[in-house]
């Protein structure tokens, strides 16, 4: 049910929140997007994101590398 | 130059050593000494400028006359011991120093490959690494804290923009909520950065500004599409209200021609009443003078209407009657209504009796009298009077007779019967003349009490002195006895007397003997009018509803149709010649009809002259009670 991916590995902060925050319009309630990213502060970005924009967390998880790969629900 | 200096150096100037050195500290203590004493010897020295110099002082030393001059053995052991212990120090402290160099070296080493390691981290994007700011090395201990200080300023831009970030992240996403029509959406959370705050506010400020007016816009444009409904509901409501305005408007238009279609059939119904009446109507003013009357003033009086109008009433009654009229006049003014008799007078000036009915016109505030008049009724009146007087005299009359009765009927019997005795040579034999004359007076006599009999029972009827006794009688059984009394004289007269019996008719309620006096009376007259040649009589009964019919039929003469009407009128015979022929007393249909009608029946006939009548009489099967003759 994932909506869309957004790879934003190999970008530096806070461009991977930059394009995550152009993403969010598109996506409709009830929508999935999974962000991948490898910025060092990449999980706190997504993390606080989600908090200020009130969108849920559904995981966030590293997969080895300092590569991070999260699930925001709408 | 001090005094102080020894012999031995009197000889030679004294060098300042700034000459030799070349140094140019003037204020040299060694220069300043009196103690000419170099260095090693004395101990004062310029170090500063001679300390690297100690091996080439030496050298130098070596070379220097004074020096030569100087130095003895004892003090060059000095020398050389203080040498050595300087140089032992000198090679303590150069291990010293080595030992601290190398030790530098390494706090180097370790210092820059902490702050290579911590560099890397930082350019891999970590500023979070801190180095401990230890070290021997001020440099180094600057260098780390520079480095920290960087990471820290890296830490805190990187923090600052993804402050920036997610705070644009955060209008962007707002931002674009509020153009999809979101206008509650707001910027939130605080900053620690003064203008991202500040834009935050102005973000908020302009989405609250917008969202105000488009608040507003839709509020004012809400408004006014309820207004405008309003105003069209209104305008329905006024069009809906005009309309039924109009429409009642159009209905009171017709209501009102109805109303004035129906005043002009109401005026022209009472005109018409007014002038249809066989009555004089009259309208007279409070002041007693006439307003209105109909056409029959003519009829009635004499006069023209327009003769009448507005003369005052009284005019018209009759002289006599004034005082009277005058009277009730007063009390008509009153209020009272009523009717009353007055003369009035005519045109021609004769009187007029008149029978005057008058009552107020409450909403024309005059008086309405309705005036017929009532002299035929006068007469009336004058003749009924009259008539019962006669008739009083009638019924005196007939009581008498009645009384009479048998004051008449006794010398008739009488002569009846001494008559018949004759007859009957009881008393004696008569010859042929002597029997002749007493048939005569037989005949005349019998005649005479039949007339006598007749006349009494008429005036008994009429005198309400006929008892009618009213019984239970069989049909067939009372015909038949009355058919007996019939029998000879039918058969002399040729003639066959036949019944035709309805068994529904079994019994009837009625008085016996008067029944046998209808129905001999009529068998009678059947037989007595038949034709020469003879001929047939019928007897018929039925029963009709709740009467019974009896009907005698015969072949004989009949009756002529002018004739029919003085039937049963008292001693009307159809004309003198049929007394002659016939005989009878004229009595007889007269006194069945009173008889029958006396009992609540009636008689009539049925006839063709030349061929035959049928006389036809009934009576109610329930026997009604005889009715009062007046």
């Amino acid at each position: 049910m994932v909506t869309e991916i957004l790879d934003t590995t190999g970008m530096k902060c806070p461009q991977p929140i930059l394009k995550l925050a152009t993403k969010s319009p598109e996506m409709r309630p009830g929508d999935i997007l999974e962000v991948i990213g490898d910025c060092p502060t990449f999980e706190k970005d997504v993390r606080v994101w989600c908090e200020r924009l009130h969108k849920t967390l559904l995981y966030i998880r590293s997969e080895g590398k300092g590569r991070v790969r999260a699930q925001i629900q709408f | 130059m001090n005094a102080k200096c020894s012999s031995i150096h009197q000889k030679t100037k004294k060098l300042k050593c700034m000459e030799f050195f070349n140094c140019e500290k003037l204020e040299c203590p060694a220069y300043k000494s009196d103690d000419h004493r170099c260095w090693v010897i004395s101990g004062t020295t310029c170090r500063d400028s001679i300390k690297e110099l100690v091996v080439q002082k030496m050298e130098f030393c070596l070379k220097c006359d004074f020096f030569k001059a100087n130095i003895n053995i004892d003090s060059l052991e000095d020398t050389f011991n203080i040498i050595n212990k300087q140089f032992k120090d000198f090679r303590i402290l150069y291990d010293q120093k080595n030992k601290e160099i190398e030790t530098m070296n390494l706090e180097l080493a370790i210092g820059i490959s902490e702050v290579f390691e911590a560099l890397k981290l930082i350019h891999n994007g970590d500023p979070s690494i801190r180095i401990p700011e230890s070290s021997s090395i001020e440099l180094i201990r600057k260098l780390k804290q520079s480095v920290n200080i960087t990471a820290e300023n890296l830490g805190e831009i990187i923090d600052q923009s993804h402050e920036f970030a997610i705070t644009l992240a955060e209008h962007f996403d707002v931002l674009s909520r509020v153009s999809k029509g979101d206008y509650g959406a707001r910027v939130n959370g605080e900053s620690n950065t003064e203008m991202l705050q500040f834009f935050k506010k102005l973000t908020n400020q302009m989405i609250e500004n917008t969202s105000k007016e488009i608040t507003q816009r839709i509020q004012v444009e809400e408004a006014l599409r309820k207004s405008r409904f309003k105003l069209e509901v209104r305008v329905m409501e006024r069009t809906s209200e005009l309309s039924k305005a109009n429409e009642s408007l159009q209905f009171e238009i017709e209501e009102h021609k109805k109303s004035e279609d129906e005043i002009k059939k109401r005026k022209d119904f009472l005109e018409t009443i007014m002038n249809s009446s066989l009555d004089l109507i009259v309208t007279i003013r409070k002041d007693g003078t006439i307003e209105f009357a109909n056409k029959i003033i003519t009829d009635l009086l004499g006069y023209r209407i327009e003769d009448v109008i507005d003369r005052n009433f009284i005019e018209f009654i009759s002289e006599d009657s004034r005082d009277f009229m005058l009277k009730r006049w007063e009390k008509i003014q009153n209020g009272l209504t009523g009717v009353f008799e007055i003369k009035l007078i005519k045109a021609d000036g004769s009187t007029i009796d008149t029978l005057i009915s008058h009552s107020i016109l409450k909403g024309f505030d005059s008086y309405l009298a309705i005036i017929k008049d009532i002299t035929e009724r006068k007469r009336v009146e004058e003749l009924f009077s009259e008539n019962i007087h006669l008739a009083y005299a009638n019924k005196a009359k007939s009581e008498f007779l009645a009384t009479m009765s048998h004051e008449l009927r006794t010398p008739m019997n009488s002569t009846i019967g001494f008559s018949e005795l004759l007859k009957q040579k009881t008393v004696g034999e008569l010859n042929e003349k002597q029997e002749h004359y007493l048939d005569n007076i037989l005949t005349s006599s019998k005649f005479l009490l039949e007339l006598i009999n007749q006349i009494l029972d008429l005036a008994k009827v009429e005198a309400g002195k006929m008892d009618i006794l009213v019984e239970k009688v069989h049909v067939s059984k009372i015909i038949d006895e009355t058919l007996i009394l019939i029998k000879e004289r039918a058969l002399k007269h040729n003639i066959i007397i036949t019944m035709v019996y309805d068994p529904q008719l079994d019994c009837l309620e009625t008085d016996m003997m008067r029944f046998k006096q209808v129905l001999y009376n009529l068998l009678s007259n059947a037989v007595k009018f038949c034709k020469e040649e003879g001929g047939t009589v019928t007897v018929r009964t039925k029963k009709d509803g709740d009467n019974a019919l009896f009907s005698v039929s015969d072949t004989g003469i009949g009756i002529k149709e002018e004739d029919m009407v003085k039937l049963f009128n008292r001693f009307q015979q159809i004309d003198s010649g049929t007394a002659r022929k016939y005989g009878g007393t004229g009595l007889g249909l007269a006194i069945s009809k009173q008889l029958v009608e006396l009992q609540g029946g009636n008689i009539m006939v049925e006839s063709k002259y030349g061929e035959g009548s049928t006389f036809t009489f009934s009576l109610p099967i329930n026997g009604k009670r005889p009715l009062i003759n007046s």
